[in-house]
């Protein structure tokens, strides 16, 4: 099916299957359900008209998976009322970030960047050169990221 | 690593879990998309284009008042074109007007989206609900008997109109748009209200309302020093609401300390208040009575992390253990009379097949067992009465609107299968 003529079913068929992905992501960014639907969709018709710009041949996840990211990013920046229901968290102090931390919470004390690799990569599954194309920064710069991220969980961690 | 990987992704897939994407995303969000323009029209050429054509014709109209004469000719109407739907569905089967007065289970018709069948408690269709144009299900629900359906404007649970079964809006109490409108509402155990916890500028206020009426508020004091609206993670619901009762389940589950309050709906005042360690549960259910509370472990929806070690259904009035099950177990919901209770025993998740029981509550007896391939799209209690209506889908339809079979599962472990497949509400 060409891009060109991307219709409801072309979009169905390169995006649809990514809509839930994109959903989770947004979820996992903003962590309010509503605004995850509500992004996932703004995300998704952002992609419909931007469509021509994903080159032929190349993967619509990580493509789609950025523009969630990105719009998340930004509606966290500029709406009001992720002020009043995302505040930042306590920091966890480094000193008892151990085995035995709950990994809940030492989540949730993670700068957002850093949550949203190990997600991609940890939750999403999706290779190091998808989690940097959502990320924006190369392949190694992704790994660098996610190793970084789930050191700040284990500080004794060895990367694979 | 490996380890690692694990617990995140537990902990990930703890989150996730508690607020899985709608059924019909990917239907309502192409749908969606793709009814909208391709790229935003430019203004700029717009503009210059008209203003090209105002200039020729304002120069031939300069010229025809020096060259041609003045034509008087009549006025002719042309007929305006009406855009008339083309039905493309098949022709579905009209079982007539709804009996007033019966309570039915609606289902979409699969041949005519703007039709809703309902079917009596013995299976048997008794009318065909038109609607005025075809809807989106993930926008329209029920009142319990069918009397009345809710229409949201986003599928999130806040309606904004309401339809009879004749297919006509009901007309909105004026005095609605001082209210949240929008805010989640749940069907109380009379079938007529709906039930939600709002935060009011004032504090937060416990809404009753009756379809397209203006609501009725009290005051409840679930946050007496701002705490939970200061930690910036709300995450109050109403888990059940018994207008015979005059009882609320209120919940708060918010990846802190779990809270359930039993309120009094008539003035809000709080019966009882309890809290749980973080993550040890996956949600709580009410009865539709507000007699019983469950406590539904983490486990029930596959967390790999510590969880609650069982699944326990307890008397709101006093907090006693009614029944302990294992924590693999999760409740969905009970009957009229809370003799039995419709549970799931493998985790209820998207595209994997939802294995069921029917247990007697007072003794754990099960007492009908589901252990196919499909998946629990939805159930339904029967107002009013003892059975379920369970709403079975494949595991491999994700879909836009997935197919569903209804099952009626009967209090005495009995069933009965509804012909045909249908769109869930």
């Amino acid at each position: 099916m060409r891009r060109t003529e991307t219709g409801e079913l072309s979009f169905d068929a390169l995006i649809g299957p990514h809509l839930d992905a994109g959903y989770r992501t947004a979820l996992a960014i903003l962590q309010n359900p509503d605004e995850a639907h509500d992004a996932v969709q703004e995300s998704a018709f952002k992609a419909w008209r931007k469509l021509h710009q994903l080159r032929e041949g190349s993967p619509a996840r990580p493509w789609f998976l950025a523009i969630v990211a990105n719009h998340c990013r930004s509606e966290r920046r500029t709406r009001w009322f992720s002020v009043i229901r995302m505040p930042e968290m306590e920091r966890v102090d480094p000193e008892i970030q151990t085995e035995n931390i709950d990994i809940d919470r030492a989540l949730a004390t993670l700068p957002r960047e850093d949550r949203l690799a190990l997600f991609l990569y940890f939750y999403l599954d999706l290779p190091m050169e998808e989690v940097g194309a959502v990320l924006g920064v190369s392949p190694g710069g992704a790994k660098t990221r996610v190793y970084r991220a789930a050191k700040k969980l284990r500080p004794g961690l060895e990367m694979d | 690593m490996e380890k690692l990987r694990s617990e995140i992704r537990a902990a990930f897939e703890k989150e996730q879990a508690a607020h899985p994407p709608i059924t019909s995303l990917r239907q309502n969000v192409v749908a969606a998309v793709t009814a909208r323009p391709r790229r935003a029209p430019n203004y700029q050429w717009m503009a210059l284009a008209a203003a090209l054509v105002l200039g020729i014709l304002v120069v031939v109209g300069l010229m025809s008042t020096r060259f041609a004469r003045h034509a008087i000719a009549p006025a002719h109407t042309q007929p305006t074109a009406t855009a008339s739907a083309s039905p493309t569905a098949a022709p579905a089967v009209d079982y007539g007007p709804p009996p007033a007065g019966v309570p039915l289970v609606y289902v979409q018709d699969s041949k005519n989206a703007a039709w809703l069948i309902g079917f009596d408690w013995t299976g048997k269709a008794r009318g065909t609900v038109k609607m005025p144009a075809p809807l989106d299900t993930s926008r329209i629900g029920q009142a319990p008997d069918g009397s009345v359906f809710g229409i949201s404007p986003n599928g999130k649970g806040g309606y904004t109109e309401f339809m009879d079964t004749q297919g006509n809006r009901i007309p909105m109490d004026p005095s609605l748009s001082d209210w949240p409108v929008n805010a989640s509402l749940i069907w109380a155990d009379d079938g007529q209200h709906l039930c939600g916890i709002w935060f009011a500028p004032r504090g937060w206020a416990l809404i009753t309302r009756l379809p397209a009426k203006s609501p009725t508020s009290v005051p409840v004091a679930i946050d007496p020093d701002g705490a939970i609206v200061r930690s910036g993670v709300i995450g109050v619901s109403m888990a059940g609401c018994s207008i015979q009762n005059d009882r609320a389940i209120l919940t708060r589950s918010a990846g802190v300390d779990d809270h359930l309050w039993v309120v009094r709906i008539s003035d809000g005042k709080i019966l009882s208040h309890r809290t749980y360690a973080a993550n040890q549960l996956s949600n709580f259910v009410a009865s539709p009575d507000g007699a019983l509370i469950v406590e539904n472990s983490a486990k029930s929806v596959g967390q790999i992390a510590p969880a609650a070690p069982s699944t326990i259904i307890r008397r709101a009035s006093d907090m006693s253990v009614v029944l302990t099950l294992d924590a693999s177990i999760g409740v969905l919901g009970f009957n009229s009379d809370n003799s039995v209770a419709l549970v799931y025993t493998t985790p209820w998740a998207a595209q994997v097949q939802t294995h069921m029981a029917l247990i007697e509550v007072q003794t754990g007896k099960v007492l009908w067992r589901y252990e196919g391939s499909q998946e629990l799209a939805a159930f339904m209690a029967q107002p009013n009465g003892k059975d379920f209506a369970v709403m079975l889908k494949g595991t491999a339809d994700s879909g836009m609107h997935p197919s569903i079979s209804v099952v009626l599962v009967r209090s005495d472990g009995s069933t009965t299968t509804v012909p045909g497949n249908y769109v869930r509400l």
